[in-house]
């Protein structure tokens, strides 16, 4: 079967060489002067019921990524293929049943609620874009995913303000459990909530993964959540990957330099690594100006010359765990 | 020299800062009690809306009157009361003896000038310093905070430089007067995480060289692990906890304390279900006399919810509220 990996989980959903390039226009005529590569040969794959963690900076590409996916920005190039199907060959009634299975929740629930809208039409309305059900149906299924993420039916007469943030992120996963997804893009969901209610968030995920055999594409910037969420986690550094490997072997085997930074950066007072070698200097690279060989020479303490001409090829280097690095 | 009263630089009793809103009155901060020695790191830690951040504005006496108001307590710097101060003394002590860096620099920088400018503003306003040594004060300092090639980049703009950079100019900022006290709220929220890490580097070097105390605001165990000596854990604006860094990291007392360490993700801790506290913060409107956090918290009893406890001392340095602890 094409649709397999080695462990014969089924793939969900696979990207294959995704590119966005965003051009930068300049002068009276808007002369595309250069390009943004926000992501810049990207390939993943999410198997059925498991966690994929896309960890890294901002402006590393995940968010983009993620939109690449849910269809909100259109491919520069590459593919994305669900179920085994090039979803560029889609239908668009196809297309509409990815939508549906595809969902997502996002970062900040204040503004992705909104604030006119009852709990009850925030919740209800990814259900009737296919389909038409009846009153009813959409009752009953507004009070289970309420009840799903904890919360009780009355709720649904409520508006957003009358909630707290931690209750607000559970009205969008209830939102996104909506419509029965096979996959949930979570982009960056507990980071705008206090540290108590983090931990709720968390659990609740986890939970209703199990209970609805969902998949996940996790977002996050802070490898510590990525690690305990993630059943295998991708490294992204300006616009590409830079490591691979399942969670497990990546916080026991830590390959890329970058990857180890992140690591004593969520792990402080755990790791004992040497600190000039995981406190980086400088700021991320810009996607707009990449640096030439590998992006993260200009901050990676062990650069050797060759970093600076030579593209690192991202390889095999143990059994699955892939990195992009000359010195591995 | 432990314990030796000449070391203390800022003792802070029994301060009150409570906002009178319409919906009732908001005790922002209700009677906290800490010091800081010269040359200390002290983290605040606590979730949003514990207090922490009125505490660090208190100081500075900047809380905006109204709704805010001090209405008690004392805060004692190298022994004078900044509670008796007149405003045109407090203007005089800001920059000079306590100054601070905020989440966001952004709004802490002006947009339309140079920062070169903005840096030597700063200066001017508390050192006699013209021209040419006024520019060379301005360089140094933006050396100290790691500006690459500081004679060029003070003639930038904010928005030409990046995020942590901009921070770091805050710090310049914050640091031309050689305050003896500094006030980090949040400094490193807004960064990337591997910028974070270079930031809290640099506030370390910082500190070696310039020997201010710092008062770091935060919620974020892991900075306060990395370079906090002592640490005040806040909830509904009063301490439940305070002592060394390590005694709180490892042998947490206070049941909020041992439940916020706990619910942090950990090695190896991959698809376990987390511990959680229950509930969410109170709305600090109206609080109860009891303890404020007895109804999030799996040991409370009855006593909980009548009274509050007292700070109780259980080592040299350790004080906790809680009834559980006698």
């Amino acid at each position: 079967m094409l649709n397999k990996d080695a462990t014969g989980n089924s793939i969900l959903l696979e990207g294959k060489n995704l590119k966005k390039y965003f051009p930068v226009r300049k002068g009276v005529f808007a002369k595309v002067s250069a390009w943004i590569k926000a992501v810049d040969d990207v390939n993943f794959n999410i198997k059925k019921g498991e966690t994929l963690g896309l960890v890294g900076e901002s402006g590393c590409g995940k968010t983009t990524t993620a939109k690449l996916i849910l269809l909100t920005e259109p491919l520069t190039s590459g593919s994305i293929w669900f179920e085994g199907k090039n979803i560029a060959e889609f239908t668009d009634s196809q297309k509409r049943h990815y939508r549906e299975s595809i969902q997502a929740v996002l970062q900040d629930p204040t503004g992705s609620l909104s604030p006119r809208l009852r709990i009850s039409s925030i919740i209800s309305e990814p259900m009737t874009v296919r389909k038409k059900p009846s009153r009813a149906e959409i009752n009953t299924r507004i009070a289970e995913v309420l009840q799903s993420v904890g919360m009780r039916p009355e709720h649904a007469r409520l508006f957003p303000h009358e909630f707290s943030g931690g209750q607000r992120q559970r009205i969008a996963i209830a939102r996104a459990l909506s419509t029965h997804p096979k996959l949930i893009i979570l982009d960056e969901p507990i980071s705008s909530l206090d540290v108590s209610i983090r931990a709720q968030i968390m659990n609740l995920l986890l939970r209703i993964q199990d209970e609805f055999g969902l998949a996940y594409m996790l977002i996050a910037h802070d490898l510590a959540v990525i690690l305990h969420m993630s059943t295998s986690v991708d490294v992204m550094y300006v616009g590409q990957q830079v490591e691979r490997a399942d969670s497990i072997e990546l916080f026991k085997h830590p390959a890329h330099p970058y990857t180890k930074a992140l690591f004593a950066a969520a792990f402080q007072h755990l790791t004992h690594e040497d600190p000039t070698k995981t406190i980086l200097q400088g700021e991320v690279a810009s996607p707009l100006n990449p640096p030439p060989g590998c992006r993260f020479h200009p901050r990676c303490p062990y650069a050797l010359p060759v970093c600076k001409e030579v593209k690192p090829e991202f390889k095999e280097i143990a059994s699955r765990h892939q990195a992009a690095c000359h010195l591995l | 020299m432990a314990g030796s009263k000449d070391d203390i630089l800022l003792r802070v009793t029994g301060l009150k800062t409570y906002f009178f809103v319409r919906r009732g009155t908001v005790k922002a901060v209700d009677g906290v009690n800490f010091y800081i020695k010269r040359g200390e790191v002290l983290g605040i830690v606590g979730e949003s809306a514990c207090g922490k951040s009125v505490t660090g504005l208190s100081l500075l006496r900047l809380v905006p009157d109204p709704p805010g108001k001090i209405v008690g307590g004392h805060i004692f710097l190298e022994g004078e009361d900044l509670l008796l101060k007149s405003e045109e003394e407090m203007r005089k002590l800001r920059g000079s003896k306590i100054t601070m860096i905020q989440q966001n620099p952004d709004s802490s920088l002006n947009p339309v000038f140079r920062i070169g400018n903005q840096v030597a503003e700063a200066i001017s306003l508390h050192q006699e310093l013209k021209d040419k040594a006024l520019h060379n004060k301005v360089v140094e300092i933006l050396g100290l905070v790691n500006i690459p090639s500081p004679e060029a980049r003070m003639r930038d703009y904010p928005h030409q430089m990046s995020g942590g950079m901009r921070q770091r100019v805050a710090g310049a900022i914050a640091l031309s007067c050689q305050a003896n006290l500094l006030i980090a709220d949040e400094p490193t929220t807004n960064l990337d995480v591997t910028t974070q890490a270079e930031y809290l580097k640099l506030l370390e070097e910082v500190q070696k060289v310039t020997g201010c105390a710092i008062i770091f605001i935060t919620h974020d165990f892991g900075i306060v692990s990395k370079i906090c000596t002592r640490v005040a854990v806040m909830y509904a604006g009063k301490i439940v906890e305070a002592g060394p860094t390590i005694d709180i990291m490892q042998k947490p007392r206070h049941p909020y304390t041992f439940a916020l360490l706990d619910s942090v993700p950990k090695l190896g801790s991959r698809g376990t279900l987390l511990r959680t506290i229950e509930g969410q913060p109170p709305e600090p409107v109206d609080l109860p006399p009891s303890c404020a956090f007895a109804v999030r918290c799996p040991m409370a009893k009855d006593r909980c919810f009548k009274e509050n406890p007292e700070e109780v001392r259980i080592d040299d340095n350790h004080y906790v509220s809680c009834f559980h602890v006698e």
